[in-house]
């Protein structure tokens, strides 16, 4: 009769690898430090990356000069996606509505003035991070949240028909970039 | 730009990327969305990419409501004007939709009159808005069917998810006679939707279509629905003498939910009746798709040149009869004939 070989306890613990980390330089030259996994929440950096074929060998020795992104900025982002960085992978887009609720800790990161917000979208938009687009723009629509067309006109600043009609009139009219 | 030079906005939305202009609008709600479409032609287009919830009607005798996502809207009848009610905007508020927009998201008005024109051109109107918005729950009084079907038909009918028609067992005697042109073969329960097999005569050699319930409702066909907590053995009795009295001449299917203490017998009593035959029914084609409303057997009635079929499911409380030998005229839909 044979006996089964005894195998041993292991204690199985968290373990957490070595993060890996990539340095990031914003336009005006500030430097951020960003781990892996929350660097793969944009997928334009992600791309960058893998393209540039950065290990965690050589990733610190090989700074990514982002040059639309200023520090402020991207020290916002960085901090959304070390955040954001175990969360669950999000659905595709779709043009449905997307009801959601936004957390109490973004909703606090995401408390800037207007303008601020404009130049977050944009920097987003280009660094193609889906979760931080969908959060900037439910603060952006919940601006209209009961307000009447007229108050929503001048929180969007949408023109009325004759506007765009008189734009697009002045715009036919205007010469051409030889004229 | 007109003269007068407009105040920079709060937030700069034109400037954004068309992506994240779409983004915006849909993380709105509903009514958000109404207000916003109101703007301008181009907001409008914007707007209209969006995929809405599915809008539920209901218009019964004495209200109208209608819900999409965070949008209610209701009109009912009082017989005094509510003075005290804390949301009451009157109708024009409304009915000015969309010069001035849509200003809350919750409106009840009152009418004295049994009108629902309104409610139904507020349905039209949010279908303008968002042309490919479905209506999942239509309930509609048989009263008003007449009046709004047709301005409802402005959806597919393959659009509208489930139809429910009610009627008053009181009211029966009272129903107008229509044409009977119609021939119903067979009936299908496919995703909440009640299809209808039947022959158009109107076709030289009738061929078979399927149809909904508002497709039925439309040509001429009346699905009853009666509320089965107050239906009795008198009333069973009461509706069979209806038919056999030629007052049910539209009559395509009656159906009553949660019916309780039926007894078939007693509804039966004195009736030509003879249990399911497969070989009896075996002239209505189609009797293979019946649906989880219909099982092949009950009872069969025959009166004159007429035939129906009766069931009382006690277990699930259903009593449902399907009468057969109807014909009803195709006025206004389009017969659907793929179901898939």
């Amino acid at each position: 009769m044979s006996v089964e070989p005894e195998v041993p306890i292991v204690q199985v613990e968290e373990v957490r690898e070595n993060p890996v980390l990539y340095k990031i330089i914003s336009s005006d030259n500030h430097v951020f430090t960003i781990s892996e996994h929350a660097v793969k929440l944009s997928k334009t950096l992600w791309d960058l990356i893998t393209n540039l074929g950065l290990t965690a060998e050589n990733a610190l020795d090989n700074p990514i000069p982002v040059e639309n992104v200023n520090g402020k900025n991207m020290e916002t982002i960085v901090q959304f996606c070390e955040r954001h960085k175990y969360d669950e992978e999000e659905p595709e887009y779709t043009n449905y509505i997307r009801e959601f609720v936004l957390p109490e800790w973004d909703r606090q990161l995401l408390s800037i003035d207007n303008e601020e917000l404009f130049q977050l979208i944009l920097a987003t938009n280009y660094l193609d991070i889906q979760k931080l687009m969908d959060y900037c723009c439910r603060v952006i629509g919940d601006m209209a949240k009961d307000k009447t067309p007229e108050e929503l006109r001048i929180i969007y600043g949408i023109p009325t028909d004759a506007e765009d009609d008189a734009l697009e009139r002045s715009a036919s009219d205007s010469p051409g970039p030889s004229g | 730009m007109g003269d007068k030079q407009r105040k920079p906005p709060e937030f700069p939305f034109m400037e954004l990327p068309y992506v994240a202009m779409q983004y915006v609008l849909h993380t709105m709600d509903f009514s958000d969305l109404l207000r916003a479409s109101t703007l301008s032609k181009w907001m409008g287009e914007m707007v209209s990419k969006v995929k809405v919830p599915e809008m539920d009607v209901n218009i019964i005798s004495g209200s109208a409501t209608i819900k999409a996502g965070d949008f209610k809207w209701t009109i009912r009848k009082v017989d005094e004007p509510d003075w005290f009610g804390s949301q009451i905007f009157s109708k024009t508020e409304f009915g000015s939709y969309p010069v001035t927009g849509i200003t809350s998201s919750k409106w009840i008005s009152n009418t004295t009159e049994d009108n629902f024109d309104e409610a139904v051109s507020i349905v039209v109107k949010i279908r303008e808005v968002f042309p490919k918005i479905k209506i999942n729950k239509l309930k509609m009084d048989l009263n008003h069917v007449d009046n709004y079907a047709p301005i409802l038909d402005v959806f597919d009918v393959k659009q509208i998810k489930k139809v429910d028609m009610f009627i008053n067992i009181n009211v029966l005697p009272f129903m107008v006679e229509k044409t009977k042109n119609m021939k119903m073969q067979g009936l299908i329960h496919y995703k909440e939707v009640i299809w209808f097999m039947a022959e158009n005569p109107v076709e030289p050699h009738g061929s078979l279509h399927w149809f909904t319930t508002l497709g039925c409702i439309m040509s001429g066909m009346q699905v009853l629905k009666l509320d089965g907590e107050l239906l009795t053995n008198a009333d069973c009795i009461e509706f069979l003498r209806l038919w056999q009295s030629g007052e049910l001449p539209c009559c395509g299917i009656m159906k009553a939910e949660k019916a309780k203490n039926i007894n078939l017998m007693t509804v039966l009593k004195g009736t030509n009746w003879t249990p399911w035959n497969d070989a009896q029914m075996e002239k209505y084609r189609g009797i293979e798709c019946f649906s989880e409303y219909f099982e092949m057997k009950g009872f069969i009635v025959n009166w004159d040149d007429e035939i129906i079929s009766i069931q009382y499911l006690e277990a699930r409380q259903l009593f449902f009869v399907v009468f057969w030998d109807r014909r009803f005229v195709d006025r206004t839909l389009l017969p659907i004939k793929d179901i898939v």
